[in-house]
């Protein structure tokens, strides 16, 4: 049974590189794929030592991590695809247009996606150390760069990788479009997957070269996590101090290929869900809002600063009205996506929890579908629906399905993890009292999964508002289809060179996103810490 | 003059709520090759005092010294043991030990021998290359005492060294730690053990430290005069004729559950 469904695959990939290979850029694959590869691998590496640097400085040193925490929030919840055509603009003409100035501005790009994880890994990891283990150091006059290499590193180890998965799983979703840039109303590109699968669809409009981009992202995902994260995540439980909460390994679900593949994604899940978002989430609650709020202003200063100061951009009257009205487009399409998500996510909890045989298949459906970077799918997507509907509204369909795609998982992730360490008295409790229906959904159900559904909606919204900027607006050849929204303004300001607007809509975005931290999600934070379950 | 003076300390925290007066004018000392007892509820200081003597924690008032000398940091002159066992994970046992003796001016080979005995020592033959993982809770704290002796101090102190084990392993290694404390071939001699059990201050101290909390104080102190090995009078009206004083001290303070306050 397995090894054909295991054939039937293998026939499947067959056929499509056999198909796609009547375009002369197939040929290349193996070379796109090496190159976005090592993009991707140079990037991580610099966000490493980055990450190590900044992240032992703010969590060690009390009075720089209470600037330097807040100010790397900020910067992560800020959708850097809006600042991917601000860096073009720097770099590129300081190489004069150099393929090493597109490669440095794509890999700043990257940078920007990979880092926070990594760096906010490091300072979740240090400050949960156990604060004996400090003791016992000084006692033992373990100091320098002893104390790193034996105490500090291996401390924190689950962290980084955990943060390192969520890297990866950023940078493969961002390295699709920094290979196919259009500034200025000139077109860079770089060879690379991203670039293969756009030529596929917007070039040749070719379904069976779009699948061949996809099948290959896929395999290389699957492969880097089955040989590289599975492996240091199993090393990394060793590492983990064992009285810590939720550290217990957990009971083999069994023997068979099954058992075997949700035990690998269960501990995947566990890595990245159990260790890193709670503590990331508890440690930037735990800093003041003067904090941000002084580090937010200077930030907009020096930002504001550097590009009227020193580039000197023209200061031209701002169309309010148009701003609004983008704004609103954009923020009902991400509310759309966002409500579906939150409804995809509480319906498969609820599943789970009442049918808990359905879980092994949603988990590995679920690990499957993320794993392939939302925007690789787009120009898919958009090829399919702008045939079947009129263009305007294939294009509002294709928008709204890549920002789903863009919030699901991080809404579904939590949910399953909430669910695992579902406690069975409340299992029990609804049983004996018989609450069922809207009852159990309101009173039960959805209060337990807050925690989880709040920091699910965090990651989501800040994944929606990238997501925008990618599907507001699509270049095919010479004909540009947009619909209106904040994204696809920024994207026509960056067609025009216009600076001085992606200034300040890089700008309105980014306070959209800030303020709804603070107002909305702060709150809801709090409210949910007094709502954790304890298993015993 | 006794080998560690606590003079006058008083210990504030300063908290998000205010300040919280941790230790109120505390002053006592510890003699060479004495086994000195600290106990009371939870609250009341005694670990922070322990803390201090290790070098981790400084007085806000007052003075600590050791050998004539104020502590301004941990010392090699002073080991501990910890309540948690404070193990890394990733080592196995003996590396564990050896991460004491990074520092000291030894070669690779004596660092080895000096860890390997001491495990022998402690009857954790054929376990030197077991990861914490996979010791029990009694091996665990047997390497935490052996990676405390490897430094070679002259001081042990030991901060609840028993409480997270079950009271089967807690008798075997009481006994093992008094065996030690005995050997005056090696160091160390002098022993500080804080706890919130009176029959296990009894059994292993010379004498006992009574405190109190809000604010830590001292409230009354109990020379043990039971002969040793005190193993053989745990059942005699002596050891409990001291352990109803000490009951009677903690009970005048108004402290009827020492571990439940």
């Amino acid at each position: 049974m397995l090894g054909l469904a295991i054939l039937a695959f293998v026939a499947l990939l067959g056929i499509i590189y056999q198909k796609a290979s009547a375009y002369s850029e197939t040929r290349l694959l193996p070379y796109y794929a090496l190159r976005t590869l090592l993009r991707l691998s140079i990037t991580y590496i610099v966000c490493l030592a980055f990450g190590l640097g900044i992240g032992i400085l703010a969590a060690t040193k009390e009075r720089v991590g209470n600037l330097l925490i807040p100010l790397l929030d900020i910067l992560q919840s800020v959708p850097v695809l809006g600042f991917f055509p601000l860096a073009l603009a720097v770099i590129i003409s300081a190489f004069h247009g150099s393929i090493l100035g597109l490669e440095l501005s794509s890999m700043f790009l990257l940078f920007t996606s990979m880092e926070w994880s990594i760096v906010f890994g490091v300072i979740a990891g240090i400050k949960s150390m156990p604060p004996y283990l400090k003791d016992m150091s000084r006692v033992f006059h373990i100091e320098g760069w002893d104390y790193l290499k034996h105490i500090l590193f291996p401390s924190i180890y689950p962290y980084v990788i955990a943060g390192s998965i969520l890297a990866w799983g950023s940078g493969w979703y961002f390295v699709i479009v920094t290979e196919f840039i259009n500034y200025g109303g000139k077109l860079y590109s770089l060879p690379g997957l991203g670039y293969y699968l756009q030529t596929a669809s917007f070039k040749y409009s070719s379904v069976w070269m779009s699948l061949a981009g996809l099948a290959t992202i896929g395999i290389i995902v699957f492969l880097m996590n089955r040989l590289i994260w599975h492996r240091l995540n199993e090393r990394a439980k060793e590492h983990r101090f064992m009285f810590f909460h939720g550290f217990a390994p957990r009971e083999s679900t069994g023997q068979g290929f099954w058992a075997r593949q949700v035990n690998y994604i269960d501990s995947r899940l566990d890595a990245v869900q159990g260790v890193h978002l709670p503590s990331w989430f508890l440690l930037r609650f735990r800093i003041r809002r003067l904090n941000y709020l002084l580090v937010a202003v200077g930030l907009l200063i020096v930002i504001v600063g550097v590009f009227y100061g020193w580039i000197r951009l023209p200061i031209t009257s701002l169309d309010l009205e148009h701003l609004a009205r983008d704004t609103g487009y954009s923020f009902g399409r991400l509310a759309i996506a966002y409500f579906i998500s939150l409804a995809l996510a509480i319906g498969i909890g609820y599943l789970i929890l009442q049918r808990p045989a359905t879980k092994n298949a949603i988990v590995i459906f679920t690990d499957v579908a993320q794993s392939i970077p939302a925007l690789a799918y787009f120009p898919l997507l958009w090829l399919i629906f702008t045939r079947i509907f009129p263009v305007q509204t294939g294009l509002e369909i294709a928008a709204v399905l890549l920002m789903l795609t863009g919030m699901l998982w991080y809404l579904i992730f939590n949910v399953i993890e909430a669910v695992e360490h579902w406690p069975k008295e409340i299992k029990d409790l609804s049983g004996i009292f018989n609450v069922k229906g809207a009852r159990y959904l309101r009173h039960m159900l959805i209060p337990a999964l807050l925690p989880a559904l709040v920091t699910g909606s965090i990651l989501a919204w800040g994944g929606g508002w990238n997501a925008t900027i990618v599907s507001e607006y699509v270049n095919i050849g010479n004909k540009a289809h947009t619909i209106p929204g904040l994204g696809s303004a920024l994207d026509e300001a960056s067609q025009a060179g216009n600076n001085h607007q992606l200034l300040v809509l890089l700008i309105v975005m980014s306070a959209i996103v800030i303020v709804m931290n603070s107002l909305i999600w702060r709150r809801l934070l709090s409210r949910a810490s007094t709502h954790v379950l304890e298993e015993e | 003059m006794p080998l560690i003076r606590i003079e006058q300390v008083s210990k504030t925290f300063y908290e998000a709520k205010g300040e919280l007066l941790s230790l109120d004018n505390v002053s006592f000392g510890i003699e060479d090759t004495e086994f000195l007892a600290i106990i009371g509820p939870s609250g009341c200081g005694k670990s922070t005092i322990l803390r201090m003597i290790a070098g981790l924690e400084f007085p806000t008032k007052g003075h600590i010294y050791f050998q004539d000398k104020p502590i301004k940091g941990p010392i090699p002159g002073v080991s501990m043991v910890f309540q948690n066992f404070a193990l890394l994970p990733w080592k196995t046992a003996k590396e564990n030990v050896l991460i004491a003796l990074d520092t000291k001016a030894m070669s690779r080979q004596e660092k080895e021998e000096t860890a390997q005995a001491l495990l022998k020592k402690l009857g954790l033959d054929g376990f030197e290359n077991n990861y914490p993982s996979e010791l029990s809770g009694g091996m665990k704290q047997r390497v935490g005492i052996a990676r405390a002796l490897a430094v070679a101090p002259d001081v042990l102190l030991l901060d609840e060294p028993f409480s997270s084990l079950d009271e089967v392993t807690a008798r075997e290694l009481r006994k093992e730690t008094l065996r030690i404390w005995n050997d005056r071939t090696a160091h160390p001699d002098t022993f500080v053990i804080v706890t919130h059990l009176v029959e296990e201050a009894v059994l292993m101290a010379d004498r006992v430290l009574i405190m109190a909390p809000r604010p830590g104080r001292v409230i009354g102190e109990v020379k043990i005069d039971i002969p040793r090995p005190r193993f053989d009078y745990v059942r005699s009206s002596i050891f409990f004729e001291h352990v109803d004083r000490i009951e009677e001290i903690l009970e005048k303070a108004g402290i009827e559950d020492i571990e439940h306050v």
